[in-house]
């Protein structure tokens, strides 16, 4: 047996009433996470068990801090009367067999739990790796800055002062240096959320190089300046690593999915507004903007577009050029409290269309309220001090509109029968009870969910409500489909924190309304025929690519301030 | 050959405390050297440089012919270490405590440990933290003594034990240095009758200085108590011999401690130094009255301004 083993074991042994503690805790866990969604009653107003899961989550957290301290506290680099010390045990194998422990107990074990739970649940496998490796990488985040904090430490009263101490400085420095770092150019990673990536590994790397210099050196204010200087490089690489250009945000129009050139865009409404705006010192600087509504015509009923990106120099006569600006990304919006315009809603527009097509030109019994589309955006947002040189209104101004085309898709259908699974952003839902009621149908699924923070072509474009996924019913005999009215649900969290996460962990429920529209007139839509035949269908948005377009303001008049 | 223990000009400061002053000291091979001292002399501190738990800010130390600042595992399979101060493993038996030192020391004389378990009347199932002061003390010697050391560091390891469990760690101690091998023994204690026991060689620290290092023997030779009576009313001489130690006058005597005695020369010092001069009366002093002196000789140096 190596002397890592050696001492690894005897860790093992040293802790094994707490190690017991967290076993049941990561056991009652998984138990909560499978069988506490059957426990809840989805009209209740509060839940003991979504409680429960809480503080189980919370429990996770504190004993995944607790037994780190106490791994290697109990073999201390402070100070000078720890046992070890006299000892013929070389510091690194020290280090390395905390290292070891910590993985085996705090990362590996609740890993196995968390994937046997995936797999009881029946998650496909891909998403039963991905939970079981964001739960994994949580851990091993949690592990490394509590280490962090044990290492310069020999209490845990002393611990819990320096953690509260780093959780400060980690907050100062994340909201101080994003200011400062605004000018910075961001470093480009082509991996999916590279900036967490970059922490995670700035931290554990950090965490491991502590902790062999302080059992090495054993200088616990050097190692303290050390730890400081691991979280603010950690905070720094989530301020300035980024992913590298999605690659849908660039992928060109593809092709039939509509003609370019029959497309053409113009702004509906505009209107200037001034305001104040925080630059990247942190200053206040007075602005004014123009802002827009522009629509687009000419596009196929089943693709939807967007605008992406706004490109034009503007040269006053006589003066140094001006380039547009976009301070928000455009929106995609049927109402807005500052727009006069008004559309009624004569349910020809989208997202409406591009859903029916989708599903083989089914009629859509419950239209969504919608209007025909316009984009909101700002065009251009000067400081106060430059737009005397503008006054009181000039153009025309020539810009160049980039468009995202994308379109609805079916996803996945199965059977609306009790025990029917689809996959769907919210997670794995399974069919567990289909309840009419004399206004439609109530559906209530149970959900295992690994909510990805994914960027997808709707919110990547500010795309709102309307564009994100839809859990709807389908009869292909009959040829109609309903959307959901309303959802309601209840989440069990698996953690406590999700911003380690690039997703959501955990099983909740969820019951969807489907309700015949008041208009029908108490038609039987959804009689027993309908049901029997009836599919539960995901439809999400697909990305078709960008094109451009050139778009004309013939006047801006940033004077007239409303 | 290196001595086992050799230190030239160590100092060690925390902060601006001065814990230990320009400490040199040699321990020979194969001997039982005793460091004693007050407490806050500087003793532990000194060990804790040798074990190179805490770095000397100037001088140096070496502890087995290697610096101390170098001692790691390879030294450290040759010593064996037992502190007061040291935290054991309390969730350990003294058996799982065996067990867990046992795979560090290619020397583990696993026999040697069960036959001085036996001996110590150690209990080898009974948790440490369910244990007494002196049944942990006695678990770290027998973890420390398994192994053969070449070198045995104790630091204050009788302190807070009871007059049994005393003798029985200064057993276990005499018995490995009394035996085949010439493992040197290394101890800090305030425990003077055990030193005297135990010790060959007797160092004297106070204020982190060491005042005095010789052999015990030579060391309880030179010293006695001595009364003189004189025919008049007696007085403390204006400048007595620098060998003579608390002198003070009462009556018709006048008394001393004489820390350079010799049997030709001292009466005749005595009526050099005291005229009129009747009897002369000489007694052996005990280790632990020695140090009691010279305690009081440091205490009263300090309170006159750090003269010696």
């Amino acid at each position: 047996m190596s002397v890592v083993s050696h001492l690894v074991w005897h860790d093992i042994r040293a802790l094994r009433l707490p190690l017991a503690a967290w076993l049941l805790v990561l056991l009652a866990q998984a138990a909560v996470m499978a069988f506490g969604p059957g426990l809840i009653d989805p009209e209740a107003p509060r839940s003991a068990i979504v409680t429960f899961a809480g503080l189980l989550a919370g429990a996770r957290l504190a004993f995944t801090m607790l037994l780190t301290v106490l791994l290697i506290q109990r073999d201390s680099p402070v100070g000078t009367t720890a046992f070890w010390l006299t000892r013929p045990i070389r510091p690194v194998a020290m280090a390395a067999s905390k290292a070891c422990s910590a993985f085996l107990l705090l990362v590996l074990l609740p890993a196995a739990v968390s994937w046997s739970l995936f797999a009881a649940l029946r998650l496909p496998w891909a998403d039963a790796a991905a939970g079981t490796g964001w739960a994994a990488v949580e851990q091993v985040m949690i592990v490394a800055l509590s280490a962090m904090g044990a290492v310069i430490t020999a209490t845990i009263p002393q611990f819990a002062v320096a953690a509260v101490v780093g959780v400060l400085l980690m907050g100062v420095a994340m909201s101080d240096l994003r200011p400062m770092l605004a000018a910075v150019p961001r470093i480009p990673i082509p991996v999916m959320y590279a900036n967490v990536q970059a922490w995670v590994l700035v931290t554990v790397l950090g965490a491991l190089g502590v902790t062999v210099y302080q059992y090495a050196r054993r200088r616990a204010f050097r190692a303290g300046a050390a730890v400081a200087a691991v979280l603010l490089l950690g905070v720094f690489s989530v301020l300035v690593v980024q992913t590298a250009g999605a690659p849908a945000a660039e992928a060109p129009l593809r092709a039939g999915v509509l003609d370019p050139s029959a497309v053409t865009a113009e702004v509906e409404s505009m209107w200037s507004d001034a305001g104040i705006a925080r630059d990247a010192r942190g200053q206040d600087v007075r602005y004014r903007s123009a802002t827009a509504f522009l629509r687009t015509t000419g596009e196929p009923p089943a693709v939807i577009l967007q605008p992406s990106a706004i490109e034009s120099t503007w040269t006053p006569s006589g003066a140094a050029p001006v380039r547009w600006q976009r301070r928000n990304p455009a929106y995609w919006t049927t109402v807005d409290r500052w727009t006069t315009v008004d559309r009624p809603n004569d349910g020809s527009g989208q997202p409406n269309r591009s859903i029916t097509i989708g599903l083989g030109d089914v009629e859509l019994i419950n239209r969504r309220s919608s209007a025909t589309l316009q984009f909101k955006t700002t065009l251009l947002s000067l400081r106060e001090e430059e737009v005397s040189r503008l006054s009181p209104a000039q153009g025309p101004l020539d810009a160049t509109l980039t468009l995202r085309a994308w379109r609805y898709r079916l996803d996945e259908a199965a059977p609306l029968a009790v025990g029917s699974t689809v996959s769907a952003r919210q997670g794995r839902l399974a069919v567990r009870a289909i309840t009419p009621t004399p206004d439609g149908v109530v559906v209530d699924l149970q959900r295992v969910f690994l909510e990805r923070m994914e960027t997808t072509p709707d919110t990547a474009l500010g795309g709102r409500l309307e564009s994100r996924e839809y859990l709807m019913l389908r009869n292909r005999a009959r040829k109609q489909a309903m959307l959901a009215a309303g959802e309601t649900g209840r989440r069990l969290l698996y953690s406590m924190l999700e911003w380690f996460l690039v997703g959501r962990l955990g099983t909740g429920t969820l019951r969807l309304h489907f309700l015949v529209p008041r208009e029908q007139g108490g038609r039987a839509v959804l009689d027993e025929q309908w049901l029997k035949g009836a599919e539960l269908v995901v439809m999400r948005p697909e990305d078709l690519g960008v094109f451009t377009r050139p778009l004309r303001v013939e006047w801006l008049n940033l004077g007239n301030v409303r | 050959m290196s001595e086992p223990i050799e230190t030239v000009d160590l100092s060690l400061r925390y902060g601006r405390t001065e814990a230990v002053r320009s400490l040199t000291m040699k321990v020979a091979a194969g001997s039982v050297y005793a460091l004693v001292g007050p407490n806050g002399a500087g003793k532990t501190t000194t060990i804790k440089a040798l074990m190179n738990l805490l770095r000397p800010s100037a001088g140096r130390a070496s502890v087995l012919g290697i610096d101390s600042r170098q001692v790691g595992p390879a030294v450290l399979q040759r010593i064996g270490y037992v502190s007061e101060n040291q935290e054991l493993p309390l969730w350990m038996t003294p058996s799982d405590l065996l067990a867990y030192c046992a795979p560090y020391y290619p020397s583990w004389d696993r026999a040697f440990a069960a036959s001085l378990a036996k001996q110590l009347a150690l209990p080898l199932d009974k948790p440490l933290k369910a244990c007494s002061r002196g049944m942990r003390m006695k678990a770290a010697l027998v973890a420390s003594l398994a192994l053969h050391p070449e070198l045995l560091i104790l630091d204050e390891p009788f302190a807070g034990l009871d007059a049994l469990v005393r003798e029985e760690f200064a057993a276990g101690v005499l018995e490995v240095a009394g035996g085949d091998r010439p493992w040197t023994v290394f101890i800090s204690s305030h425990d003077i009758d055990e030193v005297e026991r135990l010790a060959d060689w007797i160092g004297v620290i106070n204020d982190g200085r060491l005042e005095l290092a010789e052999p015990v023997s030579s060391l309880v030779a030179r010293f006695r108590r001595v009364e003189v009576t004189t025919e008049h009313a007696a007085s403390v001489p204006a400048s007595p011999p620098a060998s003579w130690l608390i002198a003070e006058a009462s009556g018709h005597a006048v008394r001393f401690v004489e820390s350079a005695f010799s049997d030709d020369d001292c009466g005749a010092l005595v009526r050099k130094a005291i005229p009129g001069a009747r009897d002369v009366a000489v007694t052996p002093m005990s280790l632990r009255e020695i140090f009691i002196v010279l305690a009081r000789v440091f205490r009263l140096a300090e309170s006159q301004g750090g003269a010696r």
